[in-house]
């Protein structure tokens, strides 16, 4: 009856509270009790993700397709890709480094599959990469550097990789 | 008739109004309105990663993450993109007026002026003496730039940044000068009185112009002097403007405007700036609602004297430019106080843009004035406004309730300006004393109830524009165009809506040391980064600004706007805390 009642006795229709803090004094949490939600008109799902360490088992699923964020990692730091799906993202050229370490690829100029490990095999110390090889990846390093937001650090999980 | 009849009566009546009620909610309403709640809903794209202790990057919903922002106006020259400078400017606004007779009107004249007689003017000031004034360095302009005389001196100071080379630019100044600024080779004052108050100061300065209707025979002694009316002599009508064009974006970095405040504080705008937020203006216009040749910019100005480093009088640029490149028309009006009829402003008016102080006075007297109509008017305006409030909070925005003493019948907008209150910390970069957050800053700010009123008796819509002045070029934030929501008073008491990002920034909130907000709930202080942030003068500044931007991004360009504390809401608008 809102509309009708304010039509013939005045009125304006209220709109729900998209800040949350009408629920107590000082707490904008979601009128769905989720109070970390993030995002103009997000669901929970969507809530980004807190920049900091990955471990490799962390860092697998953003591999564009269990998760569509793409992040990568490289000598360590790792870079949010998701802007360069068509690169990265799944049947893109780049695609097996999604999710992984892709140090010793991009060092080697491969995209086999053998040059990226699994998340349960130890990390990749890329000791034996010649000279020509790291300077290829220290550009690399450069690129992804300048293109992408570095989002975090890549570390070796207790148990699982060391 | 029978008591049963009188129930059955009721009871279908009631069902009628009921079914009216749920087919006009769920279906008609839909259908009529300018936007879904849906789409208010929805106003910001955010990064999908955030740093611990801050938020997610907020941006406009016009420009997505992952896409540049708005940089520019996309001039292409062959296969390549230029951004555009003032000279593309002012070159298209010269053709666009040769179709149109549009015109400008300042505070100081009741005459209109044509854009050929304007730039007809600019020529005349640039080619003074065999282009003395090209060559000299800073232009330092005290008197006020809403008059004929400082607005023509200000563009031929603009034009001047363009078309020489290592010239000076346009320094808006609160004052005359105490000391010697360096590279201020020319001072422009209002009179002879102040002229004759530079006691000895006038030798700084290379040339000085004073914007009075004289001649400086048996004046002034000084041969540095300059009256407007020698500048003005014999001027005609100059219906083009040509400069050459460059390239490249090698003009994105070239210094447009310098504003000094009153505390002495210099901000240098660069000419990507300007740009990119006459851009960001234009694209904020929905579909159907674009700017067009028929649209009249009004701005009404304070009514006290107007020093140069007031906020409406810079923060104006963008969008004066933006209406002239459309070929509209502009006004520059002082405020008679209020308590007039239309507030003084030019019936053809489409656009106003105005600060809420004036809109406060203006309220106050329409109040007045509807107690003294006669109670017959009176009530059937207040049933029409009462429609038109409800109607304009579901989102069908209507005239009908149009105030009888508030007709300017082609007005759709008002862009009502609100500023940044702890200014003096943001500007000076206090790094090592963070304010906390206190209340009752912003409690003069509009509430969206007031703000649903005020759509209804105006009869145009309303964009709330949030400026950082001497800072940020054009509004950091802005309502939308269609924005119609009005929020429950709970919120309305503790917060104020600013809507979103322009579309030349982005920003996010984060956590300080003092501050209470619980960042994980979206709150905190806010930080911007984008292209039409101004860059401080003063080295110091510089050097605490660019240290303050270390501590709060990482290096990453980001400005805290320091004392600025605020929510992120689920709409993707930002709420200040007032």
């Amino acid at each position: 009856m809102s509309f009708v009642k304010n039509m013939f006795f005045g009125g304006v229709s209220t709109s729900e509270d998209p800040t949350g803090l009408s629920n107590n004094n000082n707490d904008n949490s979601s009128p769905n009790g989720n109070d970390s939600n993030q995002g103009g008109g997000m669901n929970s799902n969507e809530e980004p993700i807190v920049a900091g360490k990955f471990f490799p088992r962390t860092l697998y699923k953003f591999n564009g397709h269990d998760d569509e964020k793409i992040f990568i990692s490289i000598l360590g730091k790792v870079y949010d890709c998701t802007q360069g799906r068509q690169f990265y993202g799944p049947s893109g050229p780049y695609a097996n480094f999604a999710g992984h370490d892709a140090s010793r690829g991009l060092a080697m100029n491969s995209f086999e599959m053998g040059c990226v490990r699994d998340w349960d095999q130890p990390m990749d110390d890329l000791s034996d990469l010649t000279q020509d090889q790291r300077d290829q990846l220290n550009d690399w390093y450069e690129f992804f550097q300048n293109k992408y937001p570095c989002i975090g650090v890549l570390v070796p999980e207790p148990g699982v990789n060391i | 008739m029978g008591f049963f009849s009188c129930i059955k009566l009721f009871a279908t009546l009631l069902i009628g109004l009921l079914i009216a009620n749920w087919i006009l909610t769920s279906y008609l309403l839909d259908f009529k309105r300018d936007i879904s709640k849906l789409a208010l809903n929805q106003q910001s794209n955010t990064s999908s990663v955030r740093n611990e202790n801050e938020t997610a990057i907020y941006r406009n919903f016009l420009a997505p993450q992952g896409f540049p922002l708005t940089t520019g106006l996309g001039l292409s020259q062959g296969y390549k993109i230029r951004n555009g400078n003032f000279g593309d400017l002012w070159n298209a606004i010269m053709e666009v007026s040769s179709n149109n007779n549009n015109t400008l009107q300042f505070t100081n004249s009741n005459e209109t002026f044509s854009l050929p007689q304007i730039n007809g003017l600019v020529s005349n000031i640039l080619n003074y003496q065999n282009g003395i004034f090209k060559s000299l360095g800073n232009v330092g302009i005290v008197t006020s730039i809403s008059s004929l005389q400082g607005f023509t001196i200000m563009l031929a100071s603009m034009v001047k940044t363009i078309t020489s080379i290592n010239s000076g630019i346009p320094s808006l100044l609160p004052s005359v000068p105490r000391k010697k600024i360096e590279n201020l080779d020319v001072l422009v004052i209002d009179s002879s009185e102040s002229l004759k108050l530079l006691n000895g100061s006038e030798h700084w300065y290379k040339l000085v112009i004073v914007c009075e209707d004289k001649d400086n025979e048996n004046i002034t002694p000084f041969e540095n002097v300059v009256f407007w009316k020698q500048l003005s002599h014999n001027y005609s009508n100059i219906c083009n403007f040509e400069y050459i064009v460059p390239e490249d974006n090698s003009d994105d970095k070239k210094e447009f405007l310098n504003v000094t405040s009153q505390s002495d504080k210099t901000t240098n705008f660069s000419q990507m700036n300007l740009i990119s937020s006459v851009a960001a203006f234009i694209k904020n216009f929905p579909m159907n609602h674009e700017l067009s040749k028929d649209d009249f910019l009004t701005i009404l100005l304070p009514n006290e004297k107007l020093q140069n480093d007031s906020n409406l009088l810079i923060q104006m640029w963008p969008k004066l430019l933006a209406i002239l490149l459309h070929g509209g028309s502009i006004a520059l009006i002082k405020s008679k106080g209020g308590f007039e009829k239309n507030m003084g402003i030019p019936l053809k008016t489409t656009l106003l843009l105005t600060d809420k102080d004036i809109i406060n006075q203006q309220l106050s007297y329409l109040s007045q004035t509807e107690k003294q109509s006669t109670r017959l008017c009176s009530l059937f305006h207040k049933i029409k406004s009462s429609w038109a409030k409800t109607l304009i909070s579901e989102g069908i925005f209507t005239k009908c309730g149009t105030s009888p003493n508030q007709q300017i019948p082609r007005l759709r907008c008002i862009f009502l300006s609100d500023s940044l209150h702890s200014i003096e910390n943001i500007s000076s970069f206090k790094m090592y004393s963070l304010p906390k957050l206190t209340y009752g800053s912003y409690m003069d700010s509009f509430t969206t109830k007031q703000l649903n009123y005020m759509k209804s008796i105006f009869g145009a819509r309303i964009v709330i524009e949030l400026y950082c002045p001497n800072l940020v070029l054009g509004p950091i934030m802005q309502t939308n165009f269609y924005e119609y929501r009005v929020l429950p008073e709970s919120v309305d008491n503790k917060l104020v809506c600013f809507g979103t990002l322009s579309t030349t920034l982005e920003g996010k909130l984060v956590e300080t040391e003092l501050s209470t907000l619980n960042i994980n709930k979206k709150q905190g202080m806010l930080c911007i980064r984008g292209f039409t942030i101004g860059k401080p003068v003063e080295e110091e500044r510089k050097e605490i600004a660019r240290n303050l931007s270390k501590d709060f991004g990482g290096n990453e360009g980001w400005m805290p706007l320091v004392g600025v504390f605020g929510l992120w809401g689920q709409d993707g608008c930002f709420y200040i805390f007032k």
